[in-house]
């Protein structure tokens, strides 16, 4: 008869007697004994049956494999509810990185209350490691700072410790103000964060800078920089912007009268809206990305799309799959992988190289010259405006062509390749071709 | 082909459960069948009599229909099936699919993982469904034998899950990015097809020699 | 003999596995590297033992 596992009764009476001491000594904490040191219940189970194995195999008994569903279950609940009360304490882990302070410690905050008297024309730069960034322009001659510093610390003294070798302070060199938190000199510095209301007159020109943290700008009339690793950036009501950011949450801009210009190495949602000046953006965006009311052109290139728009009167907007203009004047210019493109009422000429994607054209009157072509796959619908003069030159290599809007055509068919030409030249020239698809010619 | 353990003795029968060659001596009867020593169910050979019996129907154990439906929860059909380890892996293969595909990290993968990911959901379903119906019919179903052979029998599983965790570690230590594994994945194919000509090659040579031994 | 070998080390897999995934849970509440970033480590002590089990074997 194989002896039964020593472990189910070990563990009954390991719970009975934290109870039990529980209902004796009302003080004492059985729950956050086990919330802290569960992992240890789990360690010195395993550790008990490996000796039990260790044990019945220097007898040269038969040893089962792997272990009980019961055994299973209890583990995986051991984990379930350990997690489950060590996580709220933990508060929501938004770093995965970090030091056992960052979780485990407790946040104690300092009040920074700040003025510093500048001359117009000052450039101002905020070094501001990790929090939240907030500046507003306003009708003062003077920067006011206020907010405060956040540290996470086992216990008070060593977090006023902390916080004395920060001592936030104005920098002034030449032209500019610099604004420093002075998280460098704390080494752990990702357990402080500096949260910064700031009031600078309208005419300044701000650059921020820092590794973590919303930054909120609005109302002025000087250029914005704004350097970051991550957070979202919402600008509204400035001069100009100029963003660097690595890996960037919501970017929301509004209301610019200078240019605009993007890099972002891996952002998600990006909107921008009522910019008089040029707007340029690089780089990876994830998320949806639109653009209205840009009255300069607008560039954007990421690693497999380029594009340039002359203006957006409507709006222009895409996101990986999808790429829809209204609105928008011309020359356009769309060259990408994959996307259904979809443009409605544009001006002015277009080209179009894409992968593989359907793209539905509407132009507004009157046309002009267009070059669409479909590297890989995918149809071309185009709905021309009433009484358009054009040369038509349509090619699909593998396809057909249909023809709902009537005119004087040549078609012609070889192999698999369907061609259709306009009979006489006249008017600026259309170009459609795809490798495979369909294209079809409608009247509006 | 020699007993596995006796390798002076003929096979006479092969485990049913592992495919391992017995002689008389290490051959086990039960329940209709043979089994080796280790995959033999408990409460060993079957008296001679019984034997010969017609099979009694076994025990109802799982009912199949809900063990399609709870399939459809990554994990619960196969836990249903008394199945941890395999429940496990189905959990962790399908957060992983979705992690992928929510990370935006697979640069242009998309499709071919939403398809797999589908492929999964229902794959899991229609598994615990035959496993379930399998138990019912009395076998005892080894928790991976939807495996592959060559994942089963060979060091492959072990080799597959260190190499797994070495490169997941990676990962979630920052060393590499996914972007970057998912660029240089398919160098697993081409590993595959060498590790594939190998086998080939050694046992043509296996064969070859055999042939000058006769 | 290799049989019993691989048999027992067969059998300490469980608890070797919760060993692991015990340690894994402690260094994550007590040192702050997340479970998050270290579990991969599972997989490659399963492997190991896997192997080392069937290198066992006859």
């Amino acid at each position: 008869m194989e002896r039964r596992s020593l472990i189910g009764p070990l563990i009954l009476i390991a719970i009975g007697a934290l109870w039990l001491a529980h209902n004796i000594w009302p003080s004492f904490d059985a729950s956050g004994l086990f919330r802290k040191y569960w992992p240890f219940l789990l360690i010195g189970w395993g550790v008990l049956r490996l000796v039990e194995v260790l044990a019945l195999a220097s007898q040269g008994k038969t040893l089962r494999r792997g272990m009980s569903g019961g055994e299973f279950f209890v583990a995986a609940l051991v984990c379930v509810v350990g997690l489950a009360m060590t996580l709220p304490s933990h508060g929501p882990r938004i770093r995965i990185e970090g030091s056992a302070v960052e979780i485990f410690g407790e946040a104690y905050d300092y009040p920074v209350d700040l003025k510093q008297a500048v001359r117009p024309g000052t450039r101002l730069v905020i070094d501001n490691l990790n929090g939240n960034v907030r500046v507003a322009g306003g009708d003062t001659a003077e920067v006011t700072v206020t907010g405060r510093t956040t540290v996470r610390s086992l216990d008070r003294s060593s977090a006023d410790e902390l916080h004395s070798k920060l001592n936030i302070e104005f920098a002034e060199e030449g032209d500019r103000v610099t604004l420093r938190t002075n998280h460098e000199r704390v080494p752990d510095n990702r357990r402080i964060a500096t949260e910064l209301n700031v009031v600078v007159p309208r005419s300044m020109t701000v650059e921020t800078r820092g590794r973590s943290g919303d930054v909120d700008v609005s109302g002025l009339d000087g250029s914005v920089e704004v350097v970051s690793e991550r957070g979202d950036v919402n600008l509204s009501r400035v001069g100009g912007a100029k963003l660097s950011l690595n890996r960037s949450g919501r970017i929301n801009i509004a209301d610019v009268s200078g240019n605009v210009e993007i890099a972002s190495t891996r952002g998600s949602d990006l909107s921008v809206a009522s910019v008089n000046g040029e707007v340029t953006v690089s780089g990876g965006f994830s998320g949806d990305m639109s653009f209205s009311k840009i009255a300069k052109p607008l560039r954007f290139s990421s690693r497999n799309s380029e594009m340039r728009v002359e203006r957006i009167d409507g709006s222009f907007s895409m996101d990986l799959g999808d790429l829809n203009g209204e609105d928008v004047t011309g020359p356009v210019r769309i060259h990408t992988k994959s996307r259904d493109i979809n443009l409605d009422r544009f001006t002015g000429p277009l080209d179009i190289e894409i992968e593989r994607g359907d793209i539905n054209l509407h132009p507004a009157a009157p046309l002009e010259q267009m070059s669409v072509r479909c590297q890989r796959s995918g149809d071309i619908q185009l709905a021309l405006p009433e009484k358009a003069r054009f040369t038509l030159d349509a090619v699909a290599e593998r396809g057909t062509i249909e023809n709902q809007a009537g005119g004087e055509f040549v078609s012609e068919m070889r192999n698999r390749e369907s061609r259709l030409r306009s009979k006489s030249p006249g008017g600026p020239a259309v170009n459609l071709s795809t490798a495979r698809g369909t294209i079809t010619l409608q009247q509006r | 082909m020699m007993c596995a353990k006796h390798p002076e003795a003929p096979a006479a029968a092969f485990c049913r459960e592992c495919g391992m060659p017995l002689c008389a001596e290490c051959r086990i009867d039960a329940r209709g069948t043979v089994f080796c020593q280790e995959h033999a169910p408990a409460g060993g050979p079957d008296v001679a009599g019984l034997q010969a019996a017609p099979h009694p129907m076994p025990p109802r154990v799982a009912i199949p229909g809900l063990a399609f439906l709870l399939g459809f929860i990554p994990g619960i059909g196969a836990i249903y099936n008394a199945q941890y380890a395999k429940g496990l892996v189905h959990v962790l293969v399908f957060g992983f699919l979705v992690t992928i595909l929510s990370s935006g990290a697979a640069s242009g993968a998309e499709p071919l993982l939403g398809i797999l990911l589908g492929a999964f959901v229902l794959y899991m379903p229609f598994e615990a469904y035959h496993t379930a119906r399998r138990r019912n019919l009395g076998d005892t179903v080894p928790e991976f034998a939807s495996l592959p052979p060559a994942l089963q029998g060979s060091n492959t599983t072990a080799v597959v899950l260190i190499a797994l965790g070495v490169l997941l570690l990676m990962i979630t230590m920052d060393l590499v990015s996914l972007r970057i594994i998912l660029k240089y994945w398919p160098a697993l194919l081409i590993a595959l097809g060498v590790n594939m000509l190998y086998a080939r090659l050694r046992g043509e040579r296996a064969h070859q020699e055999e042939e000058i031994n006769q | 003999m290799s049989t019993a070998n691989s048999n027992l080390i067969a059998a300490i897999r469980g608890p070797v596995m919760m060993i692991a995934i015990g340690t894994l849970f402690a260094l994550d509440q007590t040192m702050g590297v997340s479970i998050a970033r270290t579990w991969p480590g599972l997989l490659i002590v399963l492997g190991l033992l896997i192997l080392a089990e069937r290198s066992y074997r006859p």
